[in-house]
């Protein structure tokens, strides 16, 4: 028996079931101030809804939602830095992860995740979108396919996150 | 548990999706998101059918000659730039391109359109203009007999002088803009290089 193509709504609703946490979290990766991040997850939501008109297997459906959202998010971005650009530096700039505001009341682990949020709000583009990815467990050849780079740039962006995480999360400190 | 698998289990921990949005309001914001393009084709539209309207008032109702056909020259020239407007097209749209392409070919793709349509801003949208401005400038002297043209005084020139300043400020202005894209575009060409 045929297998049945998924109605726009199904095709949607299948993905968004699945990758509702990434897009998200991605949306926070991108968008510091908690209620734009929740306007842009909405856009985004909406874009893929609207994307599956047009979605005709043309890479997997992983793929697909991460370029959706990144290509929404980045133009969230870019219509934010014309009103107000940010100081954005490489991964090869950064030299530890920074240190979020509150710490004493949290623990470690939302310490860290929160230096983790500060770092990659500060990153340029191409390498936030890399640590986005790479965080979401997307392999280095679905990177590739997400962002465009080529397979150099995006192992050379991993070997400096790696040593960048490494850095900042002690196994000691972890066991604590 | 190496740093790498305890920070994605750290960020992958961090948040949940809250409940999905339901497609009826998915679809409204897709649709403002489609009527806001159109809305803004509409303005470049309503824009040049005033600036058609405007002169076709001066073709069919000014007596002197030189600046009737300067008027319907600048018509022309108005039907050529909206008709450029609508052969560039519309900017990418994330619903429609934003999967098909990746993150980097997208911007490229978006920065070359509009790199172009600021790079060639003299053949497609001054140039067209040109001649109409051209004839209504010199329409004062265009409508005497030769015999009788006399260098304009010094304050015409510099009211003549004027559009034309605009024009190559116009033309200055976005041959710099197209610069800085190309800049942006070659990044993107390194990192896709790199």
């Amino acid at each position: 028996m045929e297998p049945t193509a998924l109605s726009q709504d199904e095709a949607y609703s299948a993905a968004a079931e699945q990758f509702g946490g990434a897009i998200e979290r991605l949306a926070r990766g991108y968008e510091a101030d908690p209620d734009l991040a929740r306007d842009l997850v909405q856009d985004i939501h909406a874009a893929l809804w609207r994307s599956f008109e047009y979605f005709e297997g043309q890479c997997s459906v992983r793929s697909w939602v991460y370029r959706i959202g990144h290509n929404v998010a980045v133009s969230h971005i870019q219509a934010s830095r014309r009103a107000k650009p940010p100081a954005l530096v490489g991964l090869e700039a950064i030299a530890e992860l920074p240190s979020a505001d509150n710490q004493a009341a949290e623990t470690e682990e939302a310490q860290l995740r929160n230096r983790l949020l500060a770092m990659i709000h500060r990153l340029k583009p191409a390498d936030r979108q890399v640590m986005l990815l790479y965080l979401e467990e997307l392999t280095a050849e679905e990177i590739g396919e997400v962002t465009g780079l080529s397979a150099g740039a995006v192992a050379t962006r991993i070997h400096r996150l790696k040593a960048l995480l490494a850095e900042a999360i002690h196994p000691e400190g972890r066991n604590q | 548990m190496n740093p790498e698998e305890f920070a994605r289990g750290s960020w992958q921990d961090s948040g949940s999706a809250a409940a999905l949005p339901p497609l009826e309001d998915l679809r409204a914001r897709a649709d403002r998101f489609r009527r806001r393009i159109v809305r803004r084709n509409w303005i470049e539209y309503a824009a040049g059918i005033v600036v058609v309207v405007l002169f076709a008032a001066v073709a069919l109702f000014v007596p002197l000659p030189a600046l009737r056909i300067g008027a319907a020259l600048v018509i022309g020239g108005t039907c050529v730039v909206l008709w450029q407007l609508r052969r560039r097209g519309s900017p990418l749209s994330p619903m429609e391109h934003g999967g098909q392409l990746s993150v980097l070919d997208y911007q490229r793709r978006e920065l070359v359109r509009q790199r172009d349509a600021l790079d060639s801003i003299f053949t497609w949208y001054l140039l067209p203009l040109v001649p109409g401005m051209l004839v209504i400038l010199a329409s004062p002297l265009l409508s005497l007999p030769l015999a009788q043209w006399e260098w304009p005084p010094v304050d015409a020139q510099m009211a003549m002088a004027f559009p034309v300043f605009v024009f190559v400020l116009i033309y200055l202005l976005n041959k710099r803009a197209a610069r800085q894209l190309q800049q942006q575009i070659d990044e993107i060409d390194a990192l896709r290089a790199a």
